[in-house]
């Protein structure tokens, strides 16, 4: 019965990435104005193999193995006159996936000679421990993701349901989508925007609030977020309707990981002419936390900022400056809550610095940042259970560094000072030059340091250098983009590596990235897309230094088809050395178009802007289908 | 017509996937061979970091030191030790918390914990600065650097690293974490009432502001 369910669903939905049709209905006017319904469905059909990260006397890398999913995402907007509204559903049907008697028997077959525990104790420990990490994984489930009702005019925009928002540069609220973290958070509430132009004078006034809506499933590992009523009191009862819950099981009971946080935001934006004044502020609001981690712990943020910008220094360039202050408190202490000097005490803050100069054929840009006890707005959601998602958070104040890098270690960016100035010089109309310095002293990387005490026991120095190159041609049709680059970062005192030895390095790179795509006439172009680092991790990386890195060559037949094969690798002794993938995409439509991935990719720590995720490492096939109507 | 085919082909390689595959447990496996010593609180325990106040279960180690450096860090020393081995209801150990630690070799964060970072002192200075107050450590190694199940060679270099002065196990089967955190979020603390081996707290990742104010504090309601 499931496996012929199975196969008319996917059936289903063969038939529907094979449908091309890709334009907005018009069912008819009401009043003087027409109504547009746009249709989108976004559908995704994977299966995992073993991924080759099995480890003896481990669930962990056996559960996520062998399961398959269709993730499906609806999307229906509509609009007529000023008003629009919209709704995304999502559901998810694992149509396969481990059971723990499994999981547990495939750890008691292979334990090592060495362990003297009888089989009948490890079948014990792993049956128990692989349920109890099943019981928030591939559970299926059917729910709004998102839903908003719009009332946009010239001079005033009002919504309600689900919206992004983002005050200033990250430092008060920044809520947005993140496809490369599989992230998407908004703000389930109400938002009212007005402006008024005086003359020379612009005023933008925002206020928003409500509760805050995280993504609640992640498709790499299967895991979801649930809710219950010990967390959703009062309002959040309407907000969390029809949210996934959390679930008992045989293993474990009904226990919530994710206690929706609550969030009020206002913005004044001041723009006389050639300078915009912004001030903003956020003050978060929550329950107990899930996770006994300080920024967790307080029930009470405010965080605030003042952002002056100048957008042209008479077409020499351009300025930011953003200062920000953060308050963190818990207000309910109970034992277990970190130190008052944390919670209530010390307040943090933020400035940072963003500044453009331009002189033909050379432009300078500096980005600087001095953060003392500033943190991100992190989510209260049980990090242990659901470690998938503890990259939620609100915030996001600005690295100032390359977007993918993914070496600030620990709360690097709580307690820093330090900054990047990149120089660009144009050579011709299609070649440009390109090299940045970044330096900086970090006071929270060797431990989360959340007092932020910046004595040298606790320093380390941090110098991010890199140069390279951008060209085009064939009126762009060809262009190419090249970085080499290093990054040394040094503790200030002595740090154990993993022979033991005492040094002072604390991590080091070199690497090389390109993007490289040749037009080889008429429809055809080649693309070249790769990273290949050099790295050395001296605390908790292996012995050595290793290298990784991945390749893919692509080809594109525009505007229909493109197919790419990957080969990535790993030196690190604690991985499988090598991967191949293949993936082809065919566009029916500008919006509607099919793609298979075949392969697999290794495991990594993503980063975008100073937000990252482990993703485990991928072995199986995927096929997504997009299709508006 | 060849996409269709192609696609259908895709899909149906796809939906041969499904289908159970839930294995039959052998007998011999579902005996419960498990147990407490006498006199150990009894259950229902702890199954995660929420069920404060409930009891820890009495785990036991095939191979530890209950005094490393004392020991020399010799692996001929190494003996069986149990959580009831610190269990103390009359006191008369003079034990008031227990602190349990995981650590593995990839972990640096752990490695941070038992070095000591910057202004934060290491595990083994704690220990020793609050052992006369009846705090008591203890901290299994379950992995090593390459994300292997520790063995006695990796015990034995980790405790002669950081100088290991506090109960060390090898727990190559993470026993001590197995309920109550996975292994990638390590180290994991739990502190424990020596007295009633009830939970009283638990933290994954360096928690070393939440974990040190609480100890403090609860030896200090006390009376330590």
């Amino acid at each position: 019965m499931r496996l012929w369910f199975a196969r008319a669903a996917l059936g289903g939905l063969t038939g529907l990435t094979l449908s091309a049709p890709a334009r907005a209905l018009e069912p008819g006017k009401l009043g003087d104005d027409a109504v547009h319904v746009d249709v989108t469905n976004a559908s995704s059909v994977l299966y995992n193999f073993d991924n080759r990260d099995t480890k003896p006397l481990d669930v962990q890398t056996r559960v996520n193995d062998r399961w398959g999913m269709w993730y499906n995402r609806l999307n229906l907007q509509a609009s007529w006159g000023k008003l629009t509204a919209g709704v995304r559903v999502d559901n998810a049907w694992f149509y396969r996936s481990p059971y723990p008697e499994a999981v547990a028997l495939d750890v008691v077959e292979n334990k090592p000679a060495f362990v003297t525990d009888s089989d009948a104790q490890l079948f014990r420990q792993f049956h128990a421990a692989a349920g109890a990490e099943l019981s928030n994984r591939y559970i299926n489930w059917v729910y709004p993701a998102k839903y908003y009702v719009g009332y946009t005019t010239r001079d005033v925009e009002v919504t309600a349901g689900d919206f992004y928002a983002a005050l200033g540069r990250g430092f008060v609220l920044s809520v947005r989508k993140m496809d490369e973290l599989a992230s998407d958070v908004t703000v389930r509430g109400a938002r009212v925007t007005g402006r008024v132009n005086a003359g020379p004078l612009k005023l933008r006034l925002s206020a928003l609030g409500g509760s805050m809506n995280p993504l609640r499933l992640d498709e790499s590992s299967g895991r979801y977020l649930g809710v219950d009523a010990s967390v959703t009191p009062s309002w959040l009862a309407v907000t969390e309707g029809g949210m996934p819950r959390a679930v008992s099981t045989d293993f474990v009971p009904a226990r919530p990981t994710l206690a929706p946080d609550r969030l009020g935001a206002a913005q004044i934006e001041v723009a006389p002419k050639g300078l915009k004044l912004g001030t903003q502020a956020s003050f978060l609001y929550r329950q107990d936390p899930l996770s006994k981690d300080v920024v967790r712990q307080a029930d009470r943020i405010l965080t605030g900022s003042q952002s002056v910008e100048v957008a042209d220094f008479d077409g020499h360039g351009d300025g930011y400056v953003e200062v920000a202050l953060q308050s963190l408190d818990d207000a309910d202490r109970d034992a277990g809550s970190a130190s008052g000097e944390l919670l209530g005490g010390k307040k943090g803050y933020a400035v940072y610095t963003a500044l453009t100069l331009i002189e033909d054929p050379v432009s300078f840009t500096f980005e600087g940042k001095h953060y003392r006890r500033f943190f991100s707005l992190l989510a209260n959601v049980d990090a242990t259970r659901a470690k998938e998602f503890a990259l939620v958070q609100y915030s996001a104040p600005p690295t100032t560094e390359a977007f993918w890098v993914d070496t600030e270690f620990e709360g690097f960016n709580t307690c820093v000072t330090g900054g990047r100035l990149k120089g660009d010089v144009h050579l011709g109309k299609d070649e440009s030059v390109f090299a940045w310095v970044g330096h900086y002293r970090t006071w929270a990387e060797r431990a989360l340091n959340e007092r932020c005490e910046t004595s040298d026991a606790n320093l380390n120095r941090v110098w991010d250098l890199a140069t390279g190159m951008e060209i085009s041609s064939q009126k762009r049709k060809s262009r190419a983009n090249v970085t080499v680059g290093a990054r040394i970062d040094e503790a200030e005192e002595t740090v154990l590596g993993a022979t033991g030895a005492a040094t002072n390095l604390f991590y080091q790179e070199t690497y090389a990235r390109y993007d490289v795509i040749r037009w080889l006439g008429g429809p055809f172009s080649l693309q070249l897309q790769g990273w290949h680092r050099r790295r050395h991790q001296v605390v908790g990386g292996p012995e050595e230094p290793w290298f990784e890195g991945q390749h893919l060559t692509g080809v594109d037949w525009a505007p229909h088809l493109s197919a790419a094969f990957g080969v990535e690798y790993s030196t690190n002794p604690g991985v499988p050395d090598t991967y191949l993938n293949g993936q082809v995409t065919y566009k029916i439509t500008s919006s509607s178009s099919v793609s298979a991935f075949v392969g697999q990719r290794r495991g990594a720590l993503r980063c975008v802007g100073g937000v990252c995720r482990v993703y485990p490492p991928f072995e199986g096939a995927r096929l997504d289908a997009t299709v508006r109507f | 017509m060849r996409a269709r085919f192609t696609v259908t082909a895709f899909v149906s390689l796809l939906a041969s996937a499904c289908g159970t595959n839930r294995p039959d447990i052998p007998d011999y496996l579902l005996k419960d061979d498990a147990g407490s010593a006498a006199g150990y609180p009894s259950g229902p325990y702890a199954a995660s970091l929420n069920d404060k106040g409930l009891p820890i279960e009495d785990i036991e180690f095939a191979k530890g030191w209950l005094d490393p450096k004392a020991d020399g860090y010799d692996p001929a020393k190494l003996v069986s030790i149990r959580l009831s081995d610190f269990y103390d209801p009359d006191g008369s150990k003079g034990h008031e918390l227990l602190m349990l630690n995981t650590a593995a070799g990839w972990c640096g964060a752990c490695k941070n914990e038992h070095e000591g970072t910057g202004t934060n002192p290491s595990l083994g200075e704690h220990a020793a600065e609050l052992a006369p107050k009846g705090l008591v450590v203890l901290s299994g190694l379950f992995e090593d650097g390459n994300f292997q199940p520790a063995q006695e060679k990796h015990l034995v270099a980790w405790a002669k690293t950081y100088e290991t002065n506090f109960p060390f196990v090898l727990d190559p089967t993470y026993k001590l974490g197995t309920k109550f955190a996975p292994k990638d979020v390590a180290p994991l603390n739990l502190i424990v009432d020596a007295k009633t081996m009830k939970l009283l707290l638990g933290t994954t990742g360096d928690k070393s502001e939440v974990i040190w104010p609480f100890v403090v504090g609860e030896l200090e309601k006390r009376g330590k």
